[in-house]
């Protein structure tokens, strides 16, 4: 009721660099915030590091900051965080007040990166009332960003093309030269490189197949093959297949889908975000299918958020809620089914269950992954410390934050190990390309699954014996 | 662009603190210091000029003394969750956070307790304690982020705070950052520490006596099960009449909390209550535990009562999953705000719990008469009302109108005998406010005490004191005036008769340089008082017995102050569960007054009719019952004092829950009068419990005993008491038990009891509650006990109190010269071995041996029998082999020059207190803690 304002705000002098209106942060999400601070121990960059801006309270204050203008979009400090920040979304789903979080995170980023943009015409950095302008990207971060968001994730054939020169990079020896020569180290790509996937020998390439149930037919439902699950992780999308198929399920993999567009949204691209929603809805609204299966958390997350995507499209966003509507995680699904638990055979393994964060926090899905695995006959779940704080993947986070990726991934792995689990469950291609590269640098055996592929192998094991 | 008023540290400080931290423990930008000027109060104050964020006490202290000795301020900072502005700067300076010190470092569940880092999580220290049973009890609607060090600076409550206590309750010794940067521990986690209890009064001193690093707090045991009903009323004020009535019925629930119709309408969606909404419903939770056994009946008691106050529903939250989702509802509420209204402003007073239905009605008349809305959430079996006021910001007559809502219900709560914080604190938000419910004399011994912990004013400044009245300038003014009132000086000789006008010739009586007056009123105990310190004179004030301490060999003149006539009730509304009397009440008085209205204070000491409780409470008296309901300390809500120049002050409330100011109460309790005389002192009292009974243990020796007290401390059972009695004996170089004559003997029923040499060593277990609860503590222990060979009796009733009576009685020694009373206190795990100990060091020393001890306290009575030598030889040695050793009571001979307190943590701080609050040294001087 007293306050001493000794420290006031000054008045600005100088104008600053503020938000431009395209894809503002909401001021409406922003000042949702009470700043109770429930969100902080939940927040995996604030307990790594204790600050109280690299906590969602922190960022959201800053967030505020630059909206009522007393700092700029130019504040190192303000870019940091935004880059900091894993969007894991574990504070939206502990928030008592309901701050949608991830959409004004992203909203930030793009405002960086649309005043990025503009950098790159300007000719000095300067503020421009409707069009804020920071410095350009570096030329190389340029190149990458424009490759990988531009032509990489928006044409799956090209994606396809890459996927197969990293294969041909894993099988050549050029990978056995790269990590022993220490040219990688060089060109400070040594922590990225352990990420990267064994590249699977087949791709899944969406031609509209049609895969049918076995036993009576119960549904019919669609898969998103997506960009790194379609080739990285083709068993699994194989293994999910399968499953469905036991669980009375004719699955249909259309043919024109695309990425997600996870990485852009997350990434401050929402045009580029945009533009693959558009693809997708129109590659599945007129199959009339139950459901759109998805395996990968981000991407289910990412999907179901495609209304809040197009909010501001007149002709796209009914049908992006339509569409969204349709959009069933693959645990989400088994569970909400009278699924088929007498062709499950067991398997005597001890298992523990990392949660994907867009899983857990963005989907609220926790106890359905766990209820599958109890599912599977023998199968012994040995539950982990903070098994839903970030392990530190979050997309292009292990480029972007290499470092507090490489602290998320180790405490992470440390509380898996501590299970004494023989098997690492999960239910993103993150997670796991994260958990492996952890698990190898520190030469364990404990293996790294996808909760379906333990259903599949239950399923198989059985179909084997009888 | 940098805020005016920063002022960037100089470069070789935060160089230092960045070699001693890390450079990334060490924040300087200033965009990333503004995060650091706001609290979930949002109460603007400053941008700091750094923060530091150590990993260990050694740095956090280092960063203190760097930041000290440069001239900065500290503002410690554990979530940054509190409501009062406690933990932003408003002076700029260093903030230390705590956000990296999160080790549990040491958990000893057998003794009970836990050694924590100050920014150890308490959800997370909980989750931790869950699987082996235990939990930190106190559980803040913030802990699912706040940590345990900003827990105890603002002596955080919580919904579970009826049944357990607040967190003073649960703190056994802390660790501050001294101003030259050194490690202080109050205590050693042993609660029976002599000297001042400076623990208490660090918990809720909001950062300003020094950072808090490490805790040693007390593990509670989980309760075998609970009982969750919601029950639902038409109107906020059915339902604190509901409470009331719950309460005045003689059952103590775990949590009784209300949450209005727009409280539930904040929480309802987002935690799937499916609550109604409509206008008017109010939502009581109410919580029960303990043994599973009676549990069902007590609850239905309650919830009878709640139909009779007018509940129209009641729903269980019957699995685990639906009872944790109504609890995470209940304490999402104050951020669930955000969906409701852009601000609030969270209004935390505390009244006598009658009172409640009072305040909601005028709670009710200010929301109409202002037109603003307002939404009740609080802890209302604690009477601690929590309004929220809903406003916009951007409304400036909105605004104005909230803070004139916020404002009278604090004066509101004063009228009724309430405090202005329940639990949230003074801070920022509310200091301005504490001289309605102080004196000036009163702020003055804060201040007082204030000095002796921040001499310098930099830790958190310009908090809780009001802010035209700075701590160390009422700090002075109090020294000068204790100066001043040194004069007109009274000379020595014409003493006794300025008191016998004072008082009456017959309460003034004289022997050789004694004088002896016994005054008849408060006001004539303070006048007394005064005299005597104009006439530079000791007071020594006493109660129903002679303290040990008194000096009668002093040939300086010395005023010894009976209070026995001080017996007048001060404020007994029994429905309320307080009661505050004259000083000079005898415990027996007060018991009798208790009886009347079925309730007890459950202390058991020897000679209650002389026994008073000022003298009680100042001797920190303990009896058998403080495992199940806890000590004076725990009891002791507020209290009158006369200083040392006459002075009245006030400290504390008679209310169940405050953070009104510091708890200095807390400071009076075991202080044997050396700072000031206790006039009244208001209690925490119990309702009678509907049943009770003990089960006396004859065990065949020490061992299995105690192997007992282990398995029982490992349950979840919940005895009362458990008295470990034992006698040791001379006999031919070897130790015999004995069992002494008047402690009652069970006959031996089984063969094997007489194979060993009897009387043996006895254990009592008492248990109280639901008959049931009774029946199955008592048949489960009796099991426990089976393997160990035991033989048991059950007592109830009659035969019960006997028992009772005579084990009480043992603490009596009398005034044999030949005995010395001494208190052992040691980590209740080390016990047994304690209690080997002095046995063999008694055969040592050729003396009898008796003992009685609380065996899950770790406290334990030695009486021992012998030459004065010997006794001088044996209390030697055994201060010597253990820490907090006491010789309660001995002939002079054998107290002549040996030191009776045992250890005494933080000396230079006692010393500092005992300088500041009687700098003349005229309050029971021959007591001396420090040696």
């Amino acid at each position: 009721m007293t306050s001493e304002p000794t420290g006031a705000r000054t008045k600005v002098d100088i104008p600053l660099v503020g938000f431009s209106n395209k894809d503002r942060p909401s001021t409406a999400i922003i000042n949702t915030c009470v700043h109770c601070g429930l969100c902080l121990s939940s927040c995996p960059t604030y307990r790594e590091t204790g600050l109280e801006m690299s906590s969602p309270r922190g960022r959201i204050y800053l967030m505020k900051a630059v909206d009522e203008g007393r700092i700029g979009i130019d504040s190192e400090v303000f870019q940091e965080q935004m880059s900091q920040c894993l969007n894991c979304r574990a504070c939206e789903a502990v928030c008592p007040s309901g701050v949608q979080y991830g959409a004004i995170l992203e909203a930030s980023r793009t405002q960086i990166e649309q005043a990025r943009d503009a950098g790159r015409s300007a000719v000095a950095p300067t503020s421009i009332a409707a069009q804020p302008v920071l410095p350009p990207r570096p030329l190389w971060q340029e190149g990458l960003r424009r490759g990988v968001f531009d032509l990489l994730f928006q044409d799956m054939r090209a994606f396809r093309t890459f996927s197969w020169s990293m294969r041909l990079y894993q099988r050549s020896g050029l990978q056995w030269f790269a990590r022993n020569s220490g040219i990688l180290k060089l060109i400070r790509m040594d922590e990225t490189e352990t990420m990267l996937p064994p590249i699977s020998t087949s791709f899944m390439v969406p031609q509209g197949q049609i895969f049918p149930a076995i036993g009576e037919r119960r549904y019919s439902v669609a898969v998103l093959t997506g960009c790194i699950m379609g080739t990285a992780f083709s068993h699994v999308h194989e293994a999910t297949i399968r499953v469905l198929q036991q669980n009375g399920c004719d699955v249909i993999l259309p043919p024109d889908q695309g990425c997600c567009g996870a990485l852009h949204t997350h990434g401050g691209d929402l045009d580029g975000g945009r533009a693959l929603a558009r693809r997708n809805i129109a590659a599945f609204e007129h199959l009339g299918v139950d459901a759109i299966v998805i395996n990968a958390a981000g991407c289910g997350s990412t999907l179901k958020e495609y209304g809040h995507l197009l909010h501001d499209d007149t002709i796209w966003h009914a049908r992006a809620e339509a569409f969204s509507e349709k959009i069933k995680d693959i645990h989400e699904f088994l569970t909400s089914i009278d699924m088929n638990q007498a062709g499950l055979a067991p398997l005597p393994i001890s298992v523990t269950y990392q949660e994907p964060c867009h899983l857990a926090h963005a989907q609220r899905i926790t106890a359905e992954p766990r209820q599958l695995l109890r599912a599977i006959p023998e199968l012994e779940l040995r539950e982990m410390n903070e098994s839903s704080l970030c392990c530190g993947s979050a997309g292009v986070y292990n480029v972007t934050q290499p470092e507090m990726a490489a602290q998320l991934g180790a405490r992470k792995v440390k509380n898996a190990l501590a299970t004494g689990a023989k098997v690492i469950a999960t239910a993103n291609p993150g997670c796991a390309l994260q958990l492996a590269g952890e698990l190898r640098r520190r030469g364990e055996e404990v293996q790294v699954r996808y909760i379906v592929e333990l259903l599949d192998e239950s399923y198989r094991r059985k179909m084997d014996h009888s | 662009m940098l805020p005016m008023d920063h002022v960037a540290p100089a470069d070789g400080l935060v160089d230092a603190l960045c070699q001693a931290l890390g450079s990334h423990a060490v924040v300087t930008s200033v965009d990333a210091l503004r995060t650091y000027d706001a609290d979930a109060s949002m109460m603007v104050a400053c941008t700091p000029d750094f923060v530091a964020v150590p990993a260990t006490p050694e740095q956090a202290a280092t960063a203190v003394r760097l930041a000290l000795h440069a001239g900065y301020p500290i503002v410690a900072r554990g979530a940054g969750t509190g409501i009062a502005g406690g933990a932003v700067p408003v002076r700029r300076g260093l903030v230390l956070s705590f956000a990296r010190m999160e080790q549990i470092e040491q958990v000893e569940l057998r003794s009970r307790f836990a050694v924590v880092q100050a920014g150890v999580v308490n959800a997370e220290l909980n989750a931790h304690l869950a699987p082996l049973g235990f939990q930190f009890a106190p559980d803040p609607s913030s802990q699912r982020a706040s940590t345990i060090g900003g827990n105890l600076g603002t002596n955080a409550g919580g919904p579970h705070c009826l049944k357990y206590g607040v967190t003073t309750n649960h703190i056994l010794a802390v660790e501050i950052v001294r101003p030259d940067g050194s490690l202080v521990w109050t205590g050693d986690g042993v609660v029976e520490a002599s000297g001042y209890d400076l623990t208490g009064v660090v918990v809720g001193s909001e950062g300003t006596f020094g950072p808090v690093t490490r805790a040693i707090v007390r593990l509670t045991p989980l309760p075998e099960a609970n009982r969750v009903v919601l029950a639902l009323f038409p109107s906020v004020i059915a339902a604190s009449s509901a409470v009331s009535a719950v309460i005045a019925a003689g059952s103590l629930p775990t949590s009784l909390e209300v949450m209005d119709h727009n409280g539930i309408r904040a929480v309802n969606g987002a935690y799937g209550l499916g609550l109604p909404e409509a206008e008017g419903t109010t939502l009581l939770i109410i919580e029960v535990d303990g043994v599973e056994d009676g549990l069902d009946d007590l609850l239905e008691q309650i919830l009878q009562i709640c139909r009779d106050q007018g509940a129209f529903e009641l729903r269980p939250a019957r699995t685990p999953a639906e009872q944790a989702r109504v609890w995470a509802a209940r304490k999402a509420f104050a951020g669930a705000i955000g969906r409701l209204a852009p601000a609030y402003l969270l209004v935390d007073t505390s009244v006598p719990r009658t009172r409640l239905p009072l305040m909601m009605e005028h709670v009710e008349r200010l929301r109409q008469e202002y037109g603003v809305e307002v939404c009740n959430v609080f802890h209302a079996g604690d009477g601690n009302l929590h309004p929220l006021v809903l406003y916009d910001p951007r409304d400036a007559d909105q605004t104005h109108r909230a803070h004139a809502i916020a404002e009278a219900v604090l004066a509101l709560s004063i009228e009724q005998g309430g405090v202005i914080s329940g639990e949230h604190g003074i801070g920022l938000e509310k200091q301005d406010f504490l001289p309605l419910l102080m004196s000036h004399a009163d702020l003055q011994l804060h201040a007082a005490v204030f000095a002796v912990f921040n001499p310098t004013n930099q830790f958190n400044p310009a908090k809780i004191f009001p802010t035209a009245m700075p701590p160390l300038e009422l700090a002075a003014q109090r020294r000068a005036r204790l100066h001043a009132a040194r004069e007109p000086q009274l000379p020595v000789a014409a003493l006794a008769d300025t008191l016998r006008q004072l008082l009456g010739a017959a309460y003034v009586r004289e022997h050789d340089a004694q004088v002896t007056i016994q005054p008849g009123t408060v006001a004539e105990l303070a006048a007394s008082v005064a005299a005597c310190y104009r006439a530079g004179v000791a007071v020594v004030p006493l109660g129903g017995g002679l303290p040990p301490e008194l000096d009668h060999t002093s040939t300086d003149v010395q005023v010894v102050i009976l209070t026995q006539r001080l017996t007048r009730v001060c404020t007994y509304a029994p429905d309320d569960l307080t009661i505050g009397v004259e000083a000079g009440m005898s415990l027996a008085e007060l018991r009798r007054l208790l009886a009347a209205n079925g309730q007890q204070l459950p202390l058991d000491v020897a000679g209650a009719d002389q026994a008073t409780l000022g003298g009680l409470v100042a001797a920190a008296a303990d009896g058998p019952r403080r495992a199940g309901y806890g000590s004076l300390r725990d009891w002791v809500l507020g209290m009158t004092v006369v200083e040392a120049d006459g002075t009245l002050v006030r400290l504390g409330a008679q209310v169940v829950k405050n953070v009104s100011g510091y708890d200095l109460p807390k400071l009076f309790v075991g202080s044997r009068g050396t700072l000031g005389i206790i006039a009244t002192v208001s209690l925490k009292v119990f309702p009678q419990p509907p049943a009770t009974a003990t089960l006396a243990l004859t065990c065949p020796d020490r061992g299995s005993a105690f192997a007992l007290v282990d398995r029982l401390a490992a349950s979840r059972l919940q005895p009362t008491a458990v008295e470990y009695v034992e006698a040791f004996q001379v006999t031919a170089a070897a130790v015999s038990l004995q069992v002494p004559e008047h402690i009652p003997t069970i006959e031996a029923g089984s063969p094997s009891s007489q194979t060993v040499p009897s009387p043996l060593p006895m254990l009592y277990v008492r248990a109280e509650g639901h008959p049931a609860a009774v029946e199955r503590h008592l048949r489960e222990l009796a099991l426990m006990a089976g393997p160990f060979q035991m033989v048991s009796q059950h007592l109830e009733g009659e035969a019960e109190r006997a028992l009772w009576h005579a084990l009480i009685a043992l603490d009596d020694s009398g005034s044999d010269p030949q005995t010395a009373r001494i208190r052992l206190a040691v980590p209740p795990a080390d016990l047994c071995a304690a209690v080997e100990d002095a046995g063999q060091i008694a055969v040592q020393y050729r003396l009898g041996l008796r003992l009685n001890a609380r065996a899950l306290n770790g406290v334990a009575y030695l009486h021992a029998t012998g030459s004065t030598e010997d006794l001088r030889q044996f209390y030697t040695m055994l201060a010597e082999r253990w820490r907090h050793v006491h010789l309660l009571d001995a002939a002079p001979a054998v107290r002549a020059g040996l030191h009776p307190w045992g250890f005494v943590p933080a000396q230079d701080l006692m010393r500092t207190l005992k300088t500041e609050l009687d700098p003349q040294g005229c309050m029971h001087p021959s007591v001396r803690f420090v040696p």
